[in-house]
């Protein structure tokens, strides 16, 4: 048994598939490409495939982590070229390699920081927003309404953001840098923070793409430990 | 394809990688490099047209073609056409994102009665005028087939050219027919199309009215006096694809649809698809095996679906699943039998394939008593239906459907009691197979259906039972299954008699039609968007009433409006059986029994036929 951690590259041809969807696109990738995946046991066995924090639909990525569990070794560079060549188009693996069992739940589970890079055009006015995004990062609380059925609760999402950079900026358009921690008790929606700063409703068209996806090892000095030897050195500015 | 006006409204829209196209499989050819361009369209949600074989098999084949390309459409939901409205975006097909007016050919598969409102809705948010007689040169042509055109009168209206019967032979025909008379106009094409057997052009007929029904049907301009529809004689080596597009999204049916046969000569004298598939053909286990293989390979699916109207009817079923477990089930594929018939040999077949995965078990008995099935040309017997059920609990399974149906001909007070007697009955077999433990899971799925007359059957000249009474006979069933663990499952209905009323329709419901579109009838097969008062309102615009075609007895000597269209089983065959029906006698399935001389086999040539003991 060996486990296989991929990098992924969502692109634009496929941004609007959802997460479960991707995950059985690189399911059926792997069939073909003949890759001997590893099964859960009972009535209805399914494929060993894990992934780290949903991205939402509409978001592209290049940095999506999945956890591919095959019944016999493989080489993680033969694996990565293998399913290259059986992924449809927009979906690609950048990175992949391996590590012991022992550390499956740790790769997924720690992960707790991602990065996106935001591209907004529309009545983009750059002085305003450069206010509104220091407002933001100066403010205690930013109080957010999440509807679930018919019950609505508010929510501070102004803990969860560790970064809003304005990183460009001209009339009509700008690009921003956005980095949230997702937590066990919730995280901060990029729709939310980009409302906050009043980028919000049919006249602003947003490309959002997620470029990272770690642990920032705030969950243990060991856990960072580990985490360094295997994943994509990112160093937290 | 998503260009840049989907993208902007993509992000509003439910489910958007419906329109979204980028399939693994999917076909992506060159406008400029064909004569033909075909836009295939199924008229419901991706996920339901996906789950279509047929539209599977036409877009394989003329995506094969040097000269043709195919690309697929859909329906959009409700959502994406409020904004394809309001933004003036035209229906486009998936692969290029080219508006579906650019095409030459819009084919547009019927499944059955309940997408016709959707059919036009095609059409218009293609740009196209809904009459055939207001579209001209420029125009796509508008073809239709599949099983919702047995009866094509009630949309000759708006389709230039009906396909009756199997596609895989005539479609190549038809491509190589408007390519030949690409530049000389509509009527030169029409008149070229109605020349190929199985090809109908309804502008071709004129029909005449005798008061309420057809008087005649006449050719015109050389057409056919009777179009005979198309059949596959060549089964075995009939084209079947491969590299089928792997969905997204998951679909209805999410897996290798594999035919394994085609046709039925059981001969239940309700069912159309049993009377307009005939003859029986089978593909070898060799051939299936090496499908097989390839389709897996080329999908990456996980699920092998045998598909056949009853899958153990298949001649050497035991062999072919014994193979396909064999060479599947180690990498984790599972093989399926989406249907199957009432007896302990399925149950049986069905506990082996469960070594991989469980599947869902579905009885179909039908009609409450003996001797309605012998009317209905199903002898099923109770013994049968109760050891199958004993057979599957004591299997394993816990949860089992039941299909009925209610408003049969010749149907009693008695023989719908006795469904609510016999799904009591299975339950209590179920209590008595299943351990102690495990009787508290036992669960009983009871779908109970309302009888549509369809036409080409036996059965299509009896009325559907009018609403009132329906219920009135649901409620019998009902009090009978107040039950612990059964869960009953009734139409509404409100909906079953419009399916009535098309599928026995002539051409003047072309007007109720588009009268029930323009009021907003939208996916009406859909239980939660069908609107029953738009139908009654349609229909009383249109000054027609609605009894006449769904629930009224057609006398026998009647002109029915498909006379001039046969799909292989001849009107005596068809009276026989209805007055066999009559007096409750059997016809034996022509496969075991003695031929029952139905007409489907008329000029054609079984080839690759296997032989049945």
């Amino acid at each position: 048994m060996q486990q296989i951690i991929c990098r992924l590259a969502k692109g634009e041809a496929v941004k609007y598939v959802s997460h479960l969807d991707l995950m059985r696109a690189v399911e059926r990738g792997a069939r073909r490409a003949g890759l001997p995946l590893a099964h859960s046991q009972g009535f209805n066995p399914r494929p060993k495939i894990a992934s780290a924090s949903a991205l939402s639909v509409g978001a592209t990525s290049e940095a999506e982590l999945l956890v591919i569990e095959l019944d016999e070794p493989r080489d993680p560079l033969d694996v990565q070229e293998r399913l290259n060549g059986k992924l449809p188009d927009g979906l690609e693996v950048l990175q992949a390699w391996t590590q012991p069992a022992y550390k499956h739940k740790f790769a997924i589970g720690e992960t707790d920081t991602a990065e996106f890079r935001v591209t907004v055009e529309g009545p983009v006015e750059p002085e305003r927003l450069a206010e509104a995004v220091r407002a933001f990062l100066g403010a205690e609380e930013v109080a957010v309404e999440r509807v679930k059925g018919d019950r609505a609760k508010q929510m501070n999402i102004r803990p969860f953001v560790s970064a809003l950079d304005l990183v460009e900026r001209e009339p009509g358009r700008a690009v921003l840098r956005l980095r949230v921690r997702l937590s066990p008790s919730g995280s901060a929606r990029t729709e939310e923070v980009l409302a906050a700063v009043g980028i919000a409703g049919d006249d602003f068209r947003v490309a959002v793409h997620r470029t990272a996806l770690y642990a920032s090892g705030r969950t243990g000095k060991q856990a960072k430990q580990r985490l360094e030897r295997m994943l994509p050195r990112r160093s937290a500015p | 394809m998503i260009d840049d006006s989907l993208d902007r409204v993509l992000p509003r829209v439910q489910m958007p990688s419906r329109y979204t196209d980028g399939e693994w499989n999917a076909r992506h050819k060159p406008h400029d490099q064909v004569a033909l361009k075909v836009a295939l369209a199924y008229p419901d949600t991706y996920e339901v047209g996906m789950s279509h074989l047929g539209l599977r098999i036409l877009y394989d084949i003329l995506n094969g073609r040097d000269d043709a390309l195919a690309e697929r459409v859909f329906s959009p939901w409700t959502d994406l056409e409020e904004e394809m409205r309001r933004g003036g975006l035209p229906l486009w097909a998936l692969e290029s994102g080219r508006p579906v007016r650019e095409f030459d050919v819009f084919g547009i598969s019927l499944p059955y009665e309940m997408t016709f409102t959707n059919a036009l809705n095609l059409l218009d948010l293609a740009g196209l005028p809904l009459a055939s007689a207001e579209r001209g040169d420029d125009h796509p042509l508008v073809i239709a087939g599949g099983p919702g055109a047995a009866n094509p009168e009630p949309l000759a209206d708006f389709v230039d050219a009906f396909v009756l019967g199997e596609g895989e032979q005539v479609i190549g025909e038809i491509a190589e027919a408007v390519i030949a008379k690409r530049g000389q106009g509509r009527a030169a094409t029409l008149a070229a199309l109605a020349a190929i057997p199985g090809v109908y052009v309804p502008s071709l007929y004129e029909v005449t009215y005798d008061g309420p029904c057809v008087a005649s049907v006449e050719p015109r301009d050389g057409a056919p006096a009777r179009v005979c529809r198309r059949v596959v004689e060549d089964f075995e080596a009939a084209p079947y694809p491969t590299d089928q597009v792997v969905p997204f999204l998951e679909t209805v049916h999410d897996r290798v649809t594999l035919e394994i046969m085609r046709g039925c000569s059981r001969g239940c004298r309700f069912c159309q698809a049993g009377m307009m598939y005939r003859p029986v053909r089978e593909r070898s286990v060799e051939r299936l095996a090496d499908l097989a293989r390839c389709a897996v390979h080329a999908t990456g699916w996980d699920e092998i679906a045998l598909l056949a109207f009853n899958s153990p009817d298949y001649s050497r079923i035991e062999a072919l699943v014994d193979r396909l477990l064999a060479e599947h089930a180690p990498s984790g594929v599972s093989i399926s039998l989406p249907s199957l018939r009432t007896d302990t040999f399925s149950v049986g077949l069905a506990d082996r394939l469960a070594t991989v995965r469980r599947g869902g078990l579905t009885f179909a008995p039908e009609a409450g008593t003996a001797r309605l099935r012998h009317a209905i040309n199903k002898p099923v017997t109770d013994e049968h239906l109760l050891a199958a059920a004993g057979a599957a609990f004591q299997a394993g399974w816990n949860r089992i459907k039941l299909y009925f149906m209610i408003g049969l001909p010749t149907e009693t007070d008695e023989d719908v009691e006795a469904i609510g007697d016999l799904v009591a009955r299975v339950r209590a077999c179920g209590r008595e197979a299943l351990e102690p433990q495990r009787r508290g899971r036992l669960r009983l799925a009871v779908s109970v259906g309302a009888f549509v007359p369809k036409a080409h059957t036996p059965f299509q000249w009896w009325g559907q039972v009018e609403g009132e009474a329906l219920s009135e006979r649901q409620e019998r069933i009902r009090e009978r299954t107040r039950l612990k663990g059964v869960q009953v499952e009734f139409p509404d209905p409100d909906a079953a008699w419009v399916e009535a009323a098309l599928s026995r329709g002539d051409r003047r419901l072309g007007a109720v039609i588009r009268r029930a579109w323009e009021l907003g009838c939208r996916f009406d097969s859909w239980d939660d968007r069908f609107d029953g008062a738009l139908w009654r309102q349609a229909f009383a615009e249109c000054g027609l009433d609605a009894t006449f075609y769904a629930h009224r007895r057609i006398p026998f000597e009647e002109t029915l409006p498909w006379d001039h269209l046969s799909y292989g089983v001849g009107r005596e065959f068809l009276l026989r059986e209805a007055e066999a029906a009559l007096r409750g006698d059997l016809t034996e399935d022509c496969r075991t029994g003695p031929c029952s001389e139905c007409g489907a086999c008329e000029g054609v040539e079984r080839r690759a036929q296997v032989s049945h003991g």
